[in-house]
This record gives structure tokens, sequence and C-alpha cells, in this order.
């Protein structure tokens, strides 16, 4: 019965004209690619293009295998082939590929820890690479120094002052690396900073020193449950605090040692112990890297 | 106190409704599982869609935001090419030929960077065009997908638990989007770290499709619900996608919603800034360690509040005023990003330029998901009410015309923007005064401000002309002129 009905229904359906629906499609498709074309071309004369924009995605992207990274390698020598002083060509910002190398944004300083040992290779490279500047400013007189110091990045801070960089150089609103560093909290920085003998009267445009901004931020950034407490009558809601998800322990606790550093004489971390924490984190990825393709295998 | 008396609990009556499904045989539950899963892939994939393109793949500033707003065209303009095919070669053929090509195109864009650049042994920027290989493959497929789960849940649903049908629908895609936020997005982020954990959501949005695919294979092809809706197949299998155009251009009814439609752009395509430009703005702002899928899971949560708890309530409201309203709360919502943020110091407890972000964004959020809940509804319903009742469907496909424009055209002025004036960086620069006002984000927000307004006041100062109340009667109205006219013109010709 119900094949009857079945072939009752399929004699009903008329057979399906193919030809104008694809037809139809392909106009479509016309219109739309048209579209976009004509979209990206009104786009270009806006652009910023620099030639080193492949090379800089590449290590903000960071794969780094067996100590290295060939997409980066070949990257590098296509551009230097191709552009002169590839290595320091800026961008619309003025950055350098260096300065990228030494950027991150990071809430929690275990995460920019971790980020700054996957970009020593290419912080390294850079700076062995024939014919860098590793003391070029972007637009805003910032330095390499002054991207790591911000971004919390205490080794590459450690191979850039080893290339030679000024650790008391001013921005153009007169902000010195050690600044940036304090105004962040980043007490490795700070700690590296000072004990290399960075200016710590030194004043910004505004006359405040990198232990003001340190000591202003650290109030800031830190919870307060106290002050939550009395502003609201309402106890333990400091775990309901919605700033719970910009907030992180780690740098709570990076701001209160970075005001402790300006106190101790000598500073707590030097330019050795760095190089050595340096050396045993690298190891350590490198190990669990090693680990991890084998598992894959 | 008597029952009749005695006001229902909001959340008792709304998932009382759901009941009726119990009709529902196990393909529309096989449907809605197929949504759900296909819902976690596509909201996976459109919250990290541009930082993925833009940190993994290396698109630049502009181009990231570019190929997420072609993403959308595609989609659009393929549904519409596509929407009626479902009906001509069925359902099952239907999603195997739209999971292939949504699965291939997924693999493409996840693998198509690392193939290019280490298999292929290309550069950087050749190895981006398997990208835009893999985002045009995956378009296609997702566009099938639309057309073929609503088809699926009118066929799979008696015409007594149909809108309940697609109210559950609705929800259960709403959940996916919620999930797919603080649930995955976020924990897979975290784990795998702020670069590889893209590619570790893209995959995952991989597998989900995989399994949506698995599901589709145990669904009925030949089953409806109401077998006389079988017979009326002939009527749709020989409609052709630009054939809708023809049929209503010259209807006064659909050119004056054409005219509201561009009205309402602007607002709208500030909904399309979610995934366009917001997820750069976080994390540019706040950190990339920002929680960027919890952010993103306020809108789905507060819209399934919303359904549940408010929308019964406005139903008493006038359409067109909720729209205005929905539209302005929705567009005045930008003014919360587009201040500086040190004015957000006034407030106790707000210290840090992180902090203000924070607020900000949140309350943004909040806001403008809250005149989403109000508009969104009415315009779909305001546009059914206009259309004359054999071409609801029409005009509700040819209702997205005006975004196959804006879409790109969005996509490219928020990439210029972005790389302008939300650069990665930006925030070292605000920290230390380099940016003024003119150069930074909250510029950037003032314009989509001024664009979003355009709409709600646009639509308040022709609410006479384009926009009405009793939007059927007009056009009735309308039609019944018209074809008073063309009465005259032809007994004009005859005499």
């Amino acid at each position: 019965m119900s094949d009857n009905n079945d072939t009752t229904t399929a004699n009903e359906v008329p057979k399906t004209q193919w030809g104008p629906i694809l037809k139809d499609m392909f106009i479509l498709v016309c219109v739309m690619a048209t579209l976009g074309y004509l979209c990206k071309l009104a786009m270009v004369p806006f652009e910023h293009t620099s030639p080193t924009d492949s090379l800089v995605s590449i290590i903000r992207k960071g794969a780094v295998t067996n100590g290295k990274d060939e997409t980066f390698i070949k990257e590098m020598n296509l551009g230097m082939s191709m552009v002169e002083n590839f290595v320091n060509y800026p961008d619309n910002t003025g950055r350098t590929p260096l300065m990228w190398a030494a950027y991150c944004n990071f809430n929690n300083t275990q995460e920019a820890l971790s980020k700054d040992i996957s970009r020593l290779y290419y912080v390294r490279s850079l700076l062995a690479t024939p014919g860098i500047d590793a003391k070029a400013t972007d637009r805003d007189g910032f330095t390499a120094l002054h991207w790591a110091a911000w971004s919390g990045m205490p080794y590459t801070a450690v191979l850039l002052a080893d290339a030679g960089l000024d650790i008391n150089q001013k921005d153009s609103n007169g902000y010195t690396p050690l600044m940036l560093a304090a105004m962040r909290g980043n007490e490795k920085v700070v700690s590296l900073l000072l004990s290399l003998g960075a200016d710590a009267a030194a004043v910004n445009k505004d006359g405040k020193t990198a232990c003001n901004l340190a000591v202003e931020n650290e109030a800031a950034y830190s919870k307060r449950e106290a002050k939550i407490l009395a502003w609201t009558g309402i106890p333990g809601l400091r775990d309901f605090n919605p700033y719970e998800l910009i907030y992180a322990p780690a740098r709570e606790s990076s701001y209160i040692g970075t005001v402790k550093a300006f106190d101790a004489a000598p500073a707590a971390v030097s330019i050795d112990d760095l190089k050595r924490e340096m050396e045993t984190a690298e190891n350590k990825a490198e190990a669990e890297a090693a680990k991890a393709a084998a598992e894959g295998e | 106190m008597s029952s009749s008396t005695t006001k229902p609990n909001p959340l008792v009556k709304y998932f009382s409704e759901f009941g009726v499904l119990k009709d529902c045989g196990k393909n529309f539950w096989l449907t809605n599982f197929i949504q759900f899963f296909d819902g976690l892939s596509y909201f996976t994939l459109i919250i990290v869609f541009t930082l993925f393109l833009n940190k993994y793949c290396g698109f630049k500033d502009a181009d990231a935001p570019y190929w997420v707003g072609m993403y959308t065209l595609f989609i659009s303009m393929f549904v519409f090419a596509v929407g009626t095919i479902c009906d001509i070669i069925g359902l099952r053929r239907t999603y195997l030929i739209g999971f292939i090509l949504l699965i291939g195109g997924r693999v493409i864009l996840g693998m198509g960077t690392d193939f290019g650049t280490e298999i292929c042994g290309l550069s950087q920027d050749s190895s981006r065009y398997f990208v835009m290989a893999g985002i045009s493959i995956m378009s296609f497929g997702t566009a099938f997908m639309s057309p073929c789960i609503s088809t699926s849940i009118r066929r799979f649903t008696t015409l007594r638990s149909r809108p309940t049908g697609f109210n559950f629908y609705y929800l259960f895609m709403n959940i996916g989007a919620l999930l797919a936020g603080f649930a995955i997005v976020d924990p897979l982020l975290a784990w795998q770290g702020d670069v590889d954990g893209l590619l570790w959501v893209i995959n995952f949005g991989t597998c989900c499709n995989v399994i949506a695919f698995i599901f589709t294979r145990f669904i009925d092809d030949d089953f409806y619900a109401v077998p006389e809706e079988k017979l009326n197949r002939k009527e749709t299998a020989a409609r052709r996608p630009l054939q809708l155009i023809g049929e209503v251009a010259r209807e006064k009814a659909f050119q004056k919603l054409i005219v509201f439609l561009l009205l309402t752009l602007g607002v709208r395509l500030v909904f399309t800034l979610q995934f366009l430009i917001m997820p750069q703005y976080y994390t540019r702002t706040i950190g990339d360690d920002f929680q960027l899928g919890f952010m993103n899971s306020i809108n789905p949560f507060i819209i399934i509040t919303g359904l549940i708890l408010i929308i019964p309530i406005l139903n008493k409201f006038s359409t067109v005023k909720l729209m205005i309203s929905g539209m302005s709360i929705s567009a005045c919502s930008l003014v919360l990003m587009a201040v500086p943020p040190q004015w957000y110091f006034i407030v106790p407890g707000i210290e840090t330029i992180g902090q203000a972000y924070f607020v900000a964004i949140f309350l943004q959020i909040v806001i403008f998901a809250s005149g989403e809940l109000l508009f969104s509804p009415r315009f779909s319903e305001y546009v059914a009410r206009v259309a004359p009742k054999d071409k609801v469907a029409s005009y509700m496909s040819l209702s997205a015309l005006p975004m196959f424009i804006a879409k790109p055209v969005n996509g490219v002025v928020g990439g210029l923007l972005v790389s302008y004036l939300c650069f990665d960086g930006i925030a070292a620069k605000m920290d230390t005064g380099h940016i003024s006002f003119w150069q930074s984000p909250e510029f950037m927000w003032t314009i989509y401000l001024c664009m979003a307004l355009i709409s709600p006041i646009a639509i308040i100062l022709t609410k006479d002309s384009f926009v009405s109340d009793h939007p059927e009667e007009d056009a009735a109205k309308d039609t019944a002129a018209e074809e008073a006219a063309k009465a005259t013109e032809e007994k004009t010709a005859e005499a």
C-alpha cells in the first residue's frame, strides 16, 4: 500500500529543472565574489602592510620544534634576500620584529613567563642576525626592552640587556623600562633592572618614579577585601567580585614583590640568577616537548 | 484561592508547553541533536574565528574581520541559493552534501596554514590561500544546515506540535551557544594556550560536526509527521533562487520593507561586531588570557532567560515600539565603550584601565543583549506581518538582502578600524599616555555608536511613511491599490 502511495507521489512531483537553479546559483556566487573583491579593493589604500608582517605572525604563533622553527628561518631568509634592512623594518606603529618578539599581553604573570620561554628562540635568532638594530625605537620611543618590561618577559629582558640596550632609556613620555615593569608589577623584570643598576629615581612626565607607579598600581590591582567590605557591608563578597575574571593571584603577589624589590638592597634577583633560571626553564620546556612528541608517536 | 486567579509560574508554563513534543518521534529528536552539535561547532568557531585567523593563520588585523565578514556573507548568500534544494534532493542527501563540505572545509581551515608551510614548503602568505579555500568550502556547507534543519523540524512535527518544536529548537540552539563560550572555548584556551588553543577550538568543532553527521544517518528520509505535506512537495520543487526577487520586487509592500531594512541596518550591523571586532578588542585591552568564552556566554544566557520569563510579558506591547526601544537600547549600549576608560574611575572600586574596560564590556554585553531580546523577535515578526499571506517565506528570505551588502563592508570597515584604533600592543601605549581619544578604541566605538543610533532615529522620523503598527492592513491596502491601478491601466489599454 505504502509503495503504491510512494509511486503516486513520485509521479506527481515534476522533474526538477536543474539548469535554471544552477544558473541562479552561479549568478549569486558571481555577485558575491564581485562584492567581496570590490570591498577588498576599497580597503587596499587604507591598509597597513609591512614586509615583516608574515615574520611577525610566525613569531607570535611560536612553533619551535626540536629547538628551531623552520618556517621562521625560511621567512627570514626570503625577507632578507628581497628587502633591504628587512630585520629592522618597522610596521605602521614603528615596531620591528624584535619588539614584537619582546611583547605579550597577559594578566597572569605565569602565562607571560611561559610565553617568554617560547619566544627565546626568536629573540636569540633576531639578535644574532647581521645588521640588527636592537636599540631601535618605535614611534613613541619604546625600545624592545620597554616592551619586554611592560610584558613581564624577564628572560627576553636579560638577552636584550646583554645585547647592550640602554636600561634607562626614556620613551617620549619619560617612561623607562623600569617604570613600565613596576607599573605592571613584573617583579622579576624590576629585580633584574635594579640589579643592573637601573635609575630608580628617574621620573616620567608626571613626575612619578618607578616605585610610585608600583605602589599606585599595586593598590589599584589588588582586590582589597577590606575596602569592598567597608563599601558594601557584605562579608565574603571577595569571592563574588566580578574582577575575578580579570584578576590573577600571581600578578597580585608579583605586585607585592615589586614594591618590596624597591626596598631590597642588594636586588633580590641578579642577572646570573635569571640566566640560570632561564636555562632550567628552557631545558624543562624542551624535555616536555620531547616527551609529548614521543607520546604522540 | 481558585486556580483561575493564580498566576502560573512562567518557568513552569514555558516548560509545560514542551509536553506536546511527546507526539514527535525519533526523527525530531535526532534533528535536535544534529542542531545542537552543529550549533556547538558554529558558535565555538565564531567566538574565536577572528583571533584564529589573526594569531594562528597570520591574517593581518584588517584581513581577519574581512574574512569573517565574507564567511557570514557566503553563508547568507548560499542559504539563499540552496534553500530550496533540500526539498528537491531529500534530507539525508542534503545533510550528506552539507556535512561533507562543512567537515572538509573545517579540516582545510584547521590544517591549511601548517600544511602550506610545513608540508608544501610554501611561504606563510601563500599558505593562507588554503585557509581562504577552507572558509569558502565551509561556508557552503554551513549554508546547507540552517534550511535543512528547519525543513527537518517542520517535517517531523505535527501541526499541533510545530510551534513548540521550533521554540524548542531555538532554545536548544541558544543552550549550544551558551555552552560554547564558558564550557568549551575558555577551558580549551586555558589548557592549550592563547594560540594553539584556538586550533583546538576549531578541531573540537570539527569533531562536533562529525558527531552531528553520524546522527543524520539515522534520519528517516520518507517520514512526514503530516503525511499530506508529502503530496505538496511539487509546489516547492520547481522554485529557483532568483525567482523570488522577480516575484516580489515590484510590490510596494516589499519596497517599503527594503527601506525599513536599510533603516535598521545600522543597529543590525552592530550585532555582527560581537564576533568581528569584539574578540580582538577584549584581548588587546584586557589581556590574551581574558575569558572570552564567558563573555560570549552572557548574550545567550540573557536570551534564554528572556525567552522563558520576559517574552510572554512583552507580547502585549506594540511591535514598532518594542523594535524602537530594542534598537535604541542596543545602540546606546555602545556609549559604555565609547567613553574614555578613565571616566569609570569615579565609580568606587574601579581603579585601573583594565578594570574600567572590564566593567564597560560586561555592562555593554548585558545591555546590548537586553535590547536584542526586544528587537530581534519583533523584527522577524514585523517582516512576516508586512508580507502578503502567500509570500511570507519569500519576504523572509529576501529580508536578508541588505545584509548581503552590509556584511563585507562591515568586515572591511571593522578590520581597518581595528588595525588603526585597536592594534595589538595598544594597552601598553594607553598605560603610558601615548594614545589620545582620536587614536583609541573609544573613538572606534564612537563611530559605531553614531552608525547604530541612525537606526532608531531614522525609524522614529519615518514612522508614518515606512513603518506601521498595522503592517498587514497597510500591505493589504497597497496590494488593493496596485490591483486597482493595474485594472485601470488594462481598461485604458482596451479603450
